[in-house]
């Protein structure tokens, strides 16, 4: 697969990178490895990489700064790594440009999973269209939302919180991200306006509000709306 | 910590055993003689500092004297004019937190506070006031420079009773947490090691697939011992502490479902909440851990289907997860949430005392109840506090 855009993997521990490198080219993907936040931007500039996997503890700098200095110049989707019990971190990360985030110590098939919806949705436009997600369709252009073929009636927060989910479907957006998006820049702490949000767009439109398949909380982080056939996470 | 903050006013009845003398002369050294015996003798340092602040009241004609130390301040109620007392230990105070001599005015009463200094460090002020002559400063400062070292000496004393302890109780809690938990890091590492020897004999594809799932499901399993022990000890080191948000019981519970997906692998699970979701204050974060471990401990010991239901119960919000298995043997019952007591044969290990531990971080509790169905019910109380305003 010579013309194939490949994956950049940056993390600095060799036995990591070996074992990612065999479960990526096994599942079909070309990859690069970098071992420093120096070594990704280059590689990253160099390759084309057609995705990135970005460990956040690096030597060099710190992950959440390669994701700042990568997104100045690309759009490339950008999965980091991160340890457990850093919340903190990841929301750096997010609100830096990363798309996506897996918690160490994570499964290969959970990244994989990951990174294939990354992909996708970096081929994919949603801008003005339409996404669907179980037996719902939104419309981001006329502002209509349909489940099941009946129109279903959302106040404009309510439909402002489902577009500003919609038009990243898969991508996981902060608290604040979404408080600035959808309230404006003076309700970022605001969380409770989110959570008595979320819980009324369950209600409408997930079968189960105790468990949602597709308004999916990242706690402590943020929400995400995940497509059918992405996995959970 | 001894309280030595004495203020003792004159009048007070001449003793034959000290010299009280004029500022001056013999009269000086005799005063600091007398002082060092009552410092050195065989008595609670309260004791000898009150017959030290006697003493030196008795240096000066128509003086007050007292001592501060260890930020507390009272004093006798017969020391005479309590705003003088007042001004006279706000000086003290002073000079103990700067570690130099200070010099004060109330009314016509002069007010000198000298430092108690031992090496490096200064445990408190010495106080003198008069109003018929001067304070002698050179007296009042070599007499807090005599009382500096038994006031160091019994405060490091204490000290290091404390931290003894402290060691001595951290000591015992990490020999039981050691036994505790190496019986649940040996066995995924025993089955680790012994499934990586196989794969290096073993021809066999689909036995070399079989043992290398094996490997990775032991893996996680180490994973989760070490998470918990990551988060026992960060608990432990005061590292970890609650965020605190707004948060809904069914996305607590949601959440908690999601990140046991692996756990739950299929086995049937159903959920009750209430239809107008009430607005609580919790960590969202440590929440999902105590309900991973919850329906953790609920697919490994218990039998399906799980329920997990969040109920409103007056002011507060009750998040139970129940199984149908056998429950919790009476006879464990009593230890479950003890921490690092390990169950031989039930294995229940740190989850639990760690739960608990969480909810507690987070202004909450954790309760084993009678539940719905007929095996074990583990329940998370959050206390519903005043709404918030809210969005329109």
């Amino acid at each position: 697969m010579s013309g194939q855009r490949p994956v950049l993997v940056v993390d600095d521990e060799p036995l990591i990178l070996r074992g990612l490198t065999a479960s990526l080219t096994a599942a079909g993907y070309t990859v690069v490895t970098a071992v420093t936040g120096g070594g990704a931007l280059e590689a990253a500039a160099l390759r084309q990489p057609a995705a990135v996997v970005l460990d956040l503890r690096l030597p060099d700098m710190d992950g959440v700064e390669v994701c700042r200095r990568l997104r100045e110049w690309s759009e490339v989707p950008v999965i980091v790594v991160s340890a457990i019990a850093s919340e903190a971190q990841k929301i750096a990360a997010l609100d830096a440009g990363a798309d996506d985030y897996v918690t160490k110590p994570y499964s290969v098939g959970e990244l994989l999973a990951r990174l294939r919806a990354a992909l996708r949705r970096a081929s994919e436009t949603t801008a003005g269209g339409e996404v669907r997600f179980g037996d719902v369709v939104v419309d981001l252009a006329l502002g209509h939302v349909h489940r099941d073929g009946a129109l279903v009636h959302l106040t404009p927060l309510e439909f402002d919180l489902l577009a500003a989910l919609a038009r990243h479907p898969g991508k996981v957006l902060t608290h604040s991200i979404l408080l600035r998006t959808v309230w404006g820049l003076a309700y970022q702490g605001e969380t409770h306006y989110l959570r008595v949000y979320m819980a009324r767009l369950r209600r409408k439109l997930e079968p189960d509000p105790s468990r949602p398949r597709h308004l999916l909380t990242q706690s402590g982080v943020g929400y995400r709306l995940v497509p059918d056939d992405t996995p959970a996470g | 910590m001894p309280g030595y903050d004495r203020a003792m006013p004159r009048p007070s009845p001449p003793t034959p055993a000290a010299e009280p003398g004029a500022p001056g002369g013999d009269g000086r050294l005799a005063t600091i003689l007398a002082a060092v015996k009552l410092l050195e003798a065989d008595a609670p340092l309260d004791a000898r500092l009150e017959a030290l602040i006697a003493l030196v009241a008795r240096t000066h004609p128509s003086a007050a004297a007292g001592i501060v130390g260890d930020g507390r301040r009272h004093h006798d109620p017969g020391a005479g004019d309590a705003t003088l007392v007042a001004a006279a230990e706000a000086a003290a105070v002073t000079a103990a937190r700067t570690g130099t001599t200070r010099r004060a005015r109330h009314g016509d009463w002069t007010v000198l506070a000298a430092p108690l200094r031992c090496r490096d460090r200064v445990d408190g002020a010495l106080w003198v006031a008069d109003r018929a002559a001067e304070v002698d400063e050179w007296l009042v400062t070599e007499l807090a420079g005599r009382a500096a070292p038994a006031v160091a000496t019994e405060l490091q004393r204490v000290e290091q009773l404390e931290q003894a302890e402290a060691l001595h109780r951290s000591d015992a809690l990490k020999t039981t947490l050691l036994h505790g938990v190496t019986h649940e890091l040996l066995s995924p590492l025993a089955g680790i090691a012994n499934a990586a020897e196989a794969l290096g004999v073993i021809q066999d594809h689909d036995e070399r697939r079989e043992l290398a799932r094996a490997i990775t499901a032991e893996t996680q399993r180490l994973e989760r011992v070490v998470s918990n022990l990551l988060d026992l000890s960060r608990l432990e080191g005061g590292v970890l502490q609650a965020r605190m948000d707004w948060c809904t019981p069914e996305e607590l519970i949601g959440a908690g479902l999601q990140a046991a997906g692996a756990i739950l692998d299929g086995v049937p699970v159903t959920t009750e909440v209430p239809d107008d979701p009430p607005l609580l204050r919790a960590d969202p974060v440590l929440s999902e851990r105590i309900l991973v471990n919850l329906l953790n401990n609920a697919v490994r010991h218990g039998t399906p289907p799980i329920h997990v239901a969040a109920r409103r119960e007056g002011d507060e919000v009750a998040v139970s997860v129940m199984d149908d298995g056998p429950g919790v043997h009476p006879d464990v019952l009593p230890s479950v949430f003890e921490p690092f007591i390990h169950r031989e044969g039930v294995g229940l290990g740190l989850g639990l005392p760690l739960c608990r531990r969480l909810a507690e971080a987070q202004g909450a509790r954790l309760e084993h109840r009678a539940g719905d169905l007929a095996g074990a019910c583990f329940t998370l109380v959050f206390p519903l506090p005043a709404p918030p305003a809210q969005a329109t």
